[in-house]
């Protein structure tokens, strides 16, 4: 609304004001120029007044000249007082001229002098004020200046008239020469001064005339600016008016064609402005109320859509009939439900169309009945009845009906639902319990159902009967805790609360007591089940008794069975233990006799000796391996192992026995892996059986070197030794088992058996690759994660 | 003089206390050797006052009626004055370190050596405790 502000104040004022500014305006300047006009006129005049006073002047002074001159031959006072008479022009002017040059002149002065310049009275303001106004222009300067050379000579021609008139005083005219001189001189100042007249007059001239030009000019500009800003004015008004006018009338014309977006441009403070801010406001007033009456339109056509949108797709059929029971509404659902399109039914009787013939006339009778005493007993409420297809066939219908009163007649609003399907989900629900009972009482196992609101028996199988050794009787209607069968109460009402909250329980161990006394062993599964609308628990029974009593003897002879190993590694032990003792007495007094008595004896003796001693030396290995062997998995204890430094013991332990073989032994870099001590002697036996076997011709070479798999490390031993025949791969392996003589290599045939519990204790494989003559890989996996 | 005035060697293995008798005897390192059949003889004999108390004893720890580790409890209850000086050797066929840790264990044993005692270890313990 303010734009307009910015475009200045005038725009704002009252039209009535912009007229009266307008004239005002032309007003002042035409009184300037009036005024400019009048000072011209006033400045012209004195300008010919002062020309006037010239022509005064020169007559006075020439006349004055001509009555000198008349004295100076005449002789006679008055031809020379005329000439006094008439010198008193210039002598007034000149008065006026030096009270002129004053800083401070005199009025009176000034005005006594022109006056006595013989100047008219009227004259004389308007020439002292063209004086003192204009002195220092060029044109008023240069006429003073020759002004006071005129009054200079003036001055000249009186000191000549007065010297005339002392001679003619003195002598009379007695000696021409002499006034003819004085005359001469006069002549002479006349003609100067006769040149100064003409001087003073043109300069005055040419004044006035540029005087002329001035004000023609001055007056022509006022005259030009008064037209030019009247015209501005008018044009300006005028232009305003009709732009805000024309605003108005656009926007009228927009609203005429129903466009309430418009607006008015508002241009000015003033009426127009005023007029298209009303217009404005008119416009939105109007459109706003157009819109609330378009929105309340919308709103009462969505809440028909609405209506509608419900009525089509509404679940239950909605049926509407009037007071003659004619169908009046007829939904999509109806159409679906009765097979019958609307357009079929509407303003038929409803009897004719949805009630089965056998109905039909208790309907009617029902009908006319509420309608003479608004009694009616299947209103209001739902109902289940037959209703009719258009194809005859029949079906369950579920019915509401409502009466409503509309403009005094009566009209009636059925919901119907085809509710078939319910009785047959009924029926089936019906099966599937006959179903569920039936297995229920032909089941082997023992179940029972509990109401779950107060834990008593509502039903117990036959097997369950036979098991608990209570009637049926007995049982229903008591809970378990009643019935005393329940061996540790504590658990099963855990049991119960775990059901409660979870709606199953899965294979719980529970103790139960027959009614003899007998304990039974049972896993109890339990499910929340809805059986005849109320939530029950369903439980099943297994018996575990006899399951139970061979998990017992189980465990018994596991425990005999893990003492008796105990033992026997105890005894395996204590034997080794106690058979090294004869042996080593045996080898003591072995080499004891033979260093006491050799020399007794004969030469075979030494040969007997040896072979004892041998047999017993191996005896003792033997003992030792196998005590070895039994001790293998005794510590239990599982500990990191880095491969690397465990071989670099077992290598510094054999040391003697590579130097002496001259084996080359090669490793990549081994893995750090978890397992039991056991795995030094696993290194060592096969490193000890590759040095053992090696070919006896070349240099004895081993590599070892392991992988990691997902789950397992794998490792190989591989040597360039004397190998072995596919056909002994699995006998290498039990215990005593050799494939030479002792003869070829010294052994007891444990090694690899050792090897073999080894990994077998780390839950491992052991193998080999190997063709007789072309060297052995043993192979051996442990898992990466060890199960105890 | 000899090294060691007297040796006690306790083993219910006659074979084994005279082999060890024959040894000692034939390095030539002790003035008397004494002999023990059970840990109940080896007891008798040290606490008669008419026996040479003994400077270094050879003690067998798997014997019938009173064992080595028995024998060692009640030699525990012996005054103190008389085995000041005596040095305990266990001799075991036993390599189980359970019994090897046990023994040692036991502040009276100084020593635990592997059957069959050899003239090299005999000597190490003459050295080392003579």
């Amino acid at each position: 609304m303010k734009n307009y502000s910015n475009s200045g104040w005038f725009k704002n004022i009252s039209i009535s004001k912009k007229l009266y500014f307008a004239i005002g305006v032309m007003a002042l300047l035409i009184a300037i120029e009036l005024l400019t006009l009048l000072f011209s006129i006033n400045t012209l005049s004195s300008v010919r007044a002062f020309v006037g006073a010239e022509g005064l002047w020169s007559k006075g002074q020439k006349d004055a000249v001509y009555n000198l001159r008349k004295y100076a031959r005449s002789g006679h006072e008055e031809d020379y007082e005329a000439f006094r008479y008439y010198m008193k022009v210039p002598l007034g002017d000149r008065k006026t001229r030096i009270e002129m040059g004053k800083s401070n002149p005199n009025i009176t002065i000034l005005r006594k002098g022109f006056i006595e310049g013989r100047n008219h009275p009227d004259d004389v303001d308007g020439m002292i004020k063209l004086f003192r106004r204009f002195h220092n222009i060029s044109y008023i300067h240069d006429a003073i200046v020759i002004w006071a050379q005129a009054d200079s000579s003036i001055s000249q021609m009186q000191k000549s008239a007065e010297q005339i008139h002392t001679l003619i005083s003195l002598s009379g005219i007695s000696s021409p020469e002499k006034t003819e001189e004085n005359l001469n001189t006069i002549n002479e100042i006349n003609k100067k001064l006769t040149v100064l007249e003409d001087a003073f007059s043109s300069t005055l001239g040419e004044g006035s005339r540029w005087l002329e030009n001035l004000i023609l000019r001055i007056l022509l500009i006022i005259a030009i600016t008064v037209e030019v800003s009247g015209l501005w004015l008018t044009i300006s008004i005028s232009r305003n008016i009709s732009k805000g006018i024309k605003e108005i009338i656009r926007v009228s014309e927009e609203v005429g064609k129903g466009i309430f977006k418009t607006k008015a441009t508002i241009y000015s403070g003033d009426e127009i402005g005023q007029l298209a801010s009303s217009f404005n406001k008119m416009i939105s007033d109007l459109e706003r109320k157009m819109l609330e009456k378009e929105q309340a339109e919308i709103q009462i056509k969505e809440r028909e859509e609405q209506i509608k949108t419900i009525f089509e797709n509404a679940p239950e059929a909605v049926v509407v009939i009037n007071q003659q029971e004619q169908i009046i509404q007829w939904n999509p659902r109806a159409e679906a439900i009765f097979g019958w399109k609307a357009e079929e039914v509407t303003g038929k009787h409803l009897h004719e169309i949805i009630i089965p013939h056998r109905f039909r006339e208790a309907h009617l009778r029902g009908f006319k009945h509420f309608l003479t005493t608004h009694e009616g007993p299947v209103l209001n409420k739902p109902v289940e009845l037959p209703a009719l297809r258009k194809d005859n066939t029949e079906f369950d219908a579920g019915i509401s009906i409502s009466p409503t009163v509309f403009k005094g007649d009566y009209f009636f609003i059925g919901f119907i639902n085809d509710i078939s399907y319910r009785k047959t989900a009924e029926k089936k629900l019906k099966e599937s319990e006959e179903k569920f009972y039936s297995i229920f009482h032909s089941s082997s196992v023992s179940m029972s159902i509990v109401r779950l609101s107060d834990n008593k028996f509502i039903e117990v199988n036959k097997k369950f009967i036979e098991t608990i050794g209570f009637t049926k009787e007995e049982i229903t209607g008591k809970t378990i805790a009643e019935l005393g069968i329940i061996v540790t109460l504590e658990i099963f009402n855990d049991f119960l609360k775990t059901i409660k909250k979870t709606g199953a329980t899965l294979d719980f161990e529970l103790s139960l007591r027959n009614k003899s006394g007998a304990i039974i062993n049972v896993l109890v599964s339990m499910t929340v089940m809805e059986i005849n609308g109320e939530k029950c628990i369903v439980a099943n029974y297994y018996d575990i008794t006899e399951k139970k009593q061979i998990e017992v003897a189980l465990q018994k002879k596991s425990e005999e069975l893990e003492h008796s190993n105990k033992e026997l590694e105890h005894f395996a032990y204590v034997a080794s233990h106690d058979l090294q003792e004869p042996l080593r007495t045996i080898i003591n007094y072995v080499g004891l006799f033979r260093k006491r008595y050799i020399e007794k004896l004969d030469p075979n003796s030494d040969e007997f000796l040896n072979f004892i001693s041998e047999a017993t030396k191996r005896m003792q290995t033997l003992i030792k391996d196998l005590l070895d062997y039994s001790r293998i998995g005794v510590e239990k204890n599982i500990i990191e192992i880095d491969c690397n430094k465990l071989l670099g013991l077992v290598l510094t332990d054999m040391s003697i026995t590579i130097e002496n073989t001259k084996c080359q032994i090669k490793w990549e870099v081994l893995p750090v892996i978890y397992g039991y001590q056991e795995l030094r002697s696993l290194f060592q036996n096969l490193i000890s059986n590759a040095i053992k076997y090696r070919k006896k011709d070349i240099p004895c070479l081993i590599s070892i070197s392991a992988k990691g798999t997902e789950k397992e490390w794998l490792f190989s031993f591989k040597d360039n030794g004397i190998g072995i025949d596919p056909k002994y791969h699995e006998r290498v392996f039990i215990i005593f088992q050799k494939l030479h003589s002792q003869k070829e290599y010294e052994g007891t045939g444990i090694g690899l058996t050792q090897c073999k519990k080894i990994v077998e204790l780390h839950g491992g494989k052991i193998w080999l690759e190997s063709e007789l003559g072309k060297g052995s890989t043993f192979y051996f996996t442990i898992p990466k994660t060890i199960q105890l | 003089m000899k090294q060691i005035n007297c040796i006690l060697l306790i083993d219910d293995n006659p074979s084994e206390n005279s082999y060890n008798k024959i040894l000692i005897e034939e390095m030539n390192i002790a003035e008397y050797i004494e002999i023990a059949e059970s840990g109940f003889d080896a007891l008798n004999y040290l606490t008669d006052k008419n026996n040479i108390f003994p400077d270094l004893i050879f003690l067998d720890l798997n014997m019938p009626k009173m064992n080595g580790w028995e024998f060692l409890k009640l030699y525990g209850d012996l005054p103190q004055q008389n085995k000041t000086n005596t040095i305990v050797v266990v001799l075991s066929n036993s390599s189980n370190p359970d019994d090897v840790n046990r023994a040692l264990e036991i502040k009276e044993i100084t020593n635990f050596e592997l059957k069959p005692i050899t003239k090299h270890a005999l000597k190490e313990i003459v050295d080392r405790y003579f």
